[in-house]
């Protein structure tokens, strides 16, 4: 039902598509406001509904269409519109960010250094990544190598790391043994800190790993406390979490969520 | 008066630009002198993981099938997943077995995974398109009706790899098209990104499809409910689960520097806690006896 085009069916796809968009986004300006949020909120329900009935609808047992149902082949062109959306999205938060720091820039705003810098740094990722991917010039792609490579991802693991010290400092400051829950903390902490590392598993290596002393090594220890005591607390709370999901998601696909961007005039 | 109580109360006023020197050292001073530390002990669920690719790997049907390598993290978690992904990629190409990267969360997935992948492809002699494909990446929004769609049509839900061609196309996908010729599926993590394929992928085909999770050290918590309930069938724990790999596969690299860096870490902060908490009581010891003093 929907094969790639190429050439110039492809072509006029493209400016068929921009007409039908441009023309259905002119008419969306025109619906009056009173009607706007029922029209999202019929959308939405739409959108939800046709997951919803995938999923749940019986499917056909055998033959061709064997765990098919009706909706099943309309999942890859609804993968693709999610992508096409996702590129909205993108496209939406590219521009706003741009707008937002190129307005600081022309104001003279204070800290308009760092909209340069921003600005400068997403162009110069931005223009040889997208680059590299239509021209096969290797200089082209050794350069963006550099950028990614030699800048990026050196510089996006060091502001990660960064947390490492203020894990540290806190660790230091707020392990204080002032209750029996807190030295049970503490105690566990340790040792599956041990546990982790082989300097604290050499502590307990002249244990034998088999039989009923192998109990007392320190990494067996830390394992139990990972898979028996830490393990049931994390299902406790997924399910918890999945409640709050199921919850959240019924709320926003019937559109009865309220509050912050839910209750704003359109 | 009192000057050893003194002493122990300054172990909790350590200031912290001194705290984060001591950590730089011993994070760093690995990478900088080879230090030697203890073989690790290997943990159950790395040993199940390294199991799981060899049995594969000896079965004539399944090494036949694609093995999924999707990895969703980005430079931020590097230490570890990268390690846990060059030591996959090596596992996987010593055994001769052919496979996909794919990333869905973290557009970075693609690229860290292709770097994987070119790093150890030319010992093993590994060619792009014959013995494995890079899917690229694709919106997390997008990836259940993709991987639902995926089930009966791969090269048709997933499209194009990352250099354009139809993956009907690429010579490593020829005999690839349902859920039933996926062999295994490995998900290397930063993020919450297994249920993904559990719910989505890892049941629809013939027989369930073996699946190995490798997330970073705080989100491996997550990862037991599912070893246990046999959803999972291993587990790369952090960087002391690629540490523990790369000596399974007798492939010593980051992870041996790293988890001697890991373990350092772990003992300065234990040490720094106990001064912290021998202050601390050495400061009630003082008030209390400078109370009876006083009485």
């Amino acid at each position: 039902m929907f094969v790639p085009q190429t050439g110039i069916t492809l072509w006029l796809f493209i400016l068929g598509a921009l007409v039908v968009g441009g023309g259905v986004f002119f008419v969306l300006t025109l619906v009056p406001t009173r009607f706007r949020k029922p029209l999202i909120a019929a959308v939405t329900f739409l959108a939800g509904l046709f997951f919803a009935l995938e999923f749940f609808l019986p499917v056909a047992t055998e033959g061709e269409t064997k765990g098919q149902n009706f909706l099943t082949p309309f999942l890859k062109p609804v993968s693709a519109w999610t992508t096409i959306l996702q590129g909205f999205a993108l496209g939406i938060g590219v521009y706003s960010l741009v707008s937002v720091h190129l307005r600081n820039i022309a104001r003279k705003r204070e800290g308009r250094g760092f909209s340069v810098v921003l600005l400068a740094a997403i162009v110069a990722m931005a223009v040889p990544a997208i680059w590299k991917e239509y021209n096969p010039d290797p200089r082209l792609k050794g350069f963006y190598e550099i950028i990614y490579d030699g800048a990026f991802n050196s510089l996006n693991a060091t502001m990660y790391s960064v947390v490492a010290f203020y894990i540290v400092s806190a660790a230091y400051r707020a392990f204080r043994i002032r209750s029996r829950e807190a030295t049970l903390i503490l105690i566990s902490a340790f040792l599956i800190m041990l546990g982790q590392v082989t300097i604290g598993q050499a502590i307990t290596n002249g244990i034998p790993n088999e039989g009923f002393a192998r109990n007392f090594r320190i990494e067996n220890i830390a394992n139990w406390i990972l898979t028996r005591v830490n393990s049931p607390a994390v299902l406790a709370i997924e399910f918890g979490v999945g409640i709050g999901a199921l919850a959240t998601s019924l709320r926003i696909w019937l559109s009865l969520e309220r509050g912050s961007y839910f209750d704003e005039e359109l | 008066m009192y000057p050893f109580l003194r002493l122990l109360i300054r172990g909790q006023r350590i200031d912290r630009r001194v705290l984060y020197v001591l950590l730089m050292t011993v994070v760093a001073l690995p990478f900088v002198v080879e230090i030697p530390t203890p073989k690790p002990a290997i943990s159950p669920e790395t040993q199940k993981f390294y199991d799981t690719i060899e049995a594969i790997a000896a079965d004539p049907v399944r090494r036949e099938k694609l093995v999924i390598l999707s990895t969703n993290f980005g430079a931020g978690t590097l230490a570890e997943n990268q390690t846990q992904t060059d030591a996959i990629c090596k596992h996987l190409m010593k055994k001769k077995l052919k496979f996909a990267i794919f990333a869905f969360v973290a557009a970075q997935g693609r690229e860290q995974g292709k770097i994987a992948a070119e790093r150890a492809a030319t010992k093993y002699g590994y060619v792009y398109g014959q013995d494995y494909v890079n899917w690229g990446y694709r919106p997390a929004d997008a990836i259940e009706p993709l991987l639902k769609a995926a089930v009966r049509d791969i090269p048709d839900a997933v499209g194009n790899d990352i250099n354009g061609t139809p993956l009907a196309q690429v010579p490593v996908m020829q005999g690839v098209k349902s859920v039933n010729d996926v062999g295994l599926i490995i998900e290397v993590a930063a993020a919450l990104t297994l249920p993904q394929w559990l719910q989505y992928y890892q049941r629809t085909g013939e027989e369930p499809i073996p699946t190995l999770y490798a997330p970073t050290s705080v989100m491996a918590p997550e990862g037991f409910p599912f070893l246990k309930s046999g959803q999972l069938q291993g587990m790369l724990f952090g960087l002391r689960g690629a540490n523990e790999y790369e000596v399974l596969i007798d492939e010593r690299d980051f992870g041996k520097r790293g988890a001697a860096s890991l373990a350092y870490s772990h003992l300065l902060i234990i040490v720094l806690v106990i001064l912290g908490n021998v202050g601390m009581f050495a400061q009630a010891r003082l008030e209390k006896l400078y109370r009876e003093e006083n009485a």
